[in-house]
């Protein structure tokens, strides 16, 4: 059997993990260039795509959210969350910003991305171990 | 703070200036025969590490899966050293589990039907043997080779339909940038909406489009900014589909 995939926004995947009591969100980056227009001219931009999955064991389908854009707009500059005052921040790339919000959420977040196929296989595993 | 900026991309530029320099005066070198693969290798994983931040490091080496299946050796493996282990290392070898996520490179010192082919398998069997390919970016970087383009797209169809024969053939598994420094030609790989290669005459030495991929491929968000955008011309030299 083929688990579907869901493609959702990210507050969809928040509220169905929550509703299917689900605990674990699974969180990886994938990069990759890509020539684009710009101005008239094909320029080699660096690209970053982000995607959290959820796997809902009982209803069988995996909820995913993803977001893809230049590596140079994925960042942020953070504040510093220690004591006092400061005029600095760091750089935070997107997957930390995604990472922090699931974990304020109360999610387990671990690296790695739930497919059809490590579904299946988790399955297949948990079924042998958990009789 | 718009001044340290531009200070810093421009300290950044010229750093990249240096590299094509190195890669320039090997390709002088590199026509001895017996010794140029080697050369080719060592000069490229030089200019690779020397961008790369401390956590990273680059060997020859090979990626083996939970079953103890070796891929083919790949000429260079950039990998995370301080969060993964490698199952074997000494001064020319790596070996390295699956799920490490590395960025690799084949080098060509003069890509010929034959060395094309073999890069294009031995990227393959890397990539074939995570469960998301797109956790190994590999790329082949050859020296010399394919004065006409069209010699190239040749090739590269006559590869990917004897794997469409064989029923082998999975976009995936193709390298996501085959560059040729000399005829400054870059062929990048797209896989939305659907897989095609296209090839590009480069504006400015090959290398930056390499080191951009491999920087970028290693998502250290410090260096996005940092990042070259190499400029193509705009007619493309092949599109294969």
């Amino acid at each position: 059997m083929v688990i579907p995939v869901k493609d959702v926004t990210l507050r969809e995947l928040i509220e169905a993990s929550r509703s299917a009591s689900l605990r674990r969100i699974l969180l990886t980056d994938y990069s990759a260039v890509e020539p684009k227009k710009i101005n008239g001219a094909i320029v080699l931009v660096g690209m970053v795509t982000v995607v959290a999955t959820a796997f809902d064991r009982k209803n069988k389908v995996i909820y995913r959210w993803s977001e893809q854009g230049e590596s140079e707009r994925m960042v942020t500059i953070t504040a510093g969350t220690g004591r006092g005052r400061s005029t600095g921040g760091r750089l935070a790339a997107r997957k930390q910003e995604i990472f922090q919000v699931l974990r304020e959420e109360g999610f387990e977040v671990d690296e790695g991305e739930w497919t059809p196929e490590s579904a299946a296989a988790f399955v297949a595993s948990r079924r042998e171990i958990v009789r | 703070m718009a001044k340290s900026k531009t200070l810093f991309k421009v300290y950044w530029q010229m750093r990249m200036n240096s590299a094509e320099q190195r890669l320039a005066a090997a390709l002088e070198l590199i026509t001895h025969k017996p010794t140029r693969g080697t050369l080719a290798e060592d000069v490229l994983r030089e200019i690779i590490d020397a961008f790369l931040p401390g956590q990273w490091a680059s060997h020859s080496g090979f990626v083996v899966d939970a079953n103890q299946t070796p891929s083919d050796q790949l000429d260079i493996l950039v990998y995370d050293q301080l969060a993964s282990m490698p199952l074997y290392r000494d001064v020319n070898v790596i070996v390295l589990p699956t799920g490490t996520r590395p960025v690799a490179v084949e080098v060509k010192s003069v890509l010929k039907k034959k060395d094309l082919f073999d890069a294009l398998e031995n990227v393959a069997s890397v990539k074939s043997m995570e469960t998301t390919p797109q956790d190994v970016v590999a790329m082949v970087y050859a020296f010399r080779g394919f004065k006409k383009p069209l010699t190239l797209s040749t090739h590269l169809k006559a590869h990917i339909s004897g794997l469409k024969m064989k029923h082998r053939f999975d976009p995936e598994h193709m390298p996501d940038m085959i560059c040729v420094q000399e005829q400054n030609m870059v062929v990048v790989r797209d896989r939305t909406p659907a897989f095609k290669l296209t090839a590009y005459t480069s504006k400015v030495p090959v290398v930056q489009s390499l080191l951009t991929q491999v920087l970028n491929g290693l998502r250290v968000a410090n260096l996005y900014s940092l990042l070259p955008k190499p400029e193509y011309e705009t007619a493309a030299l092949f599109e294969i589909t």
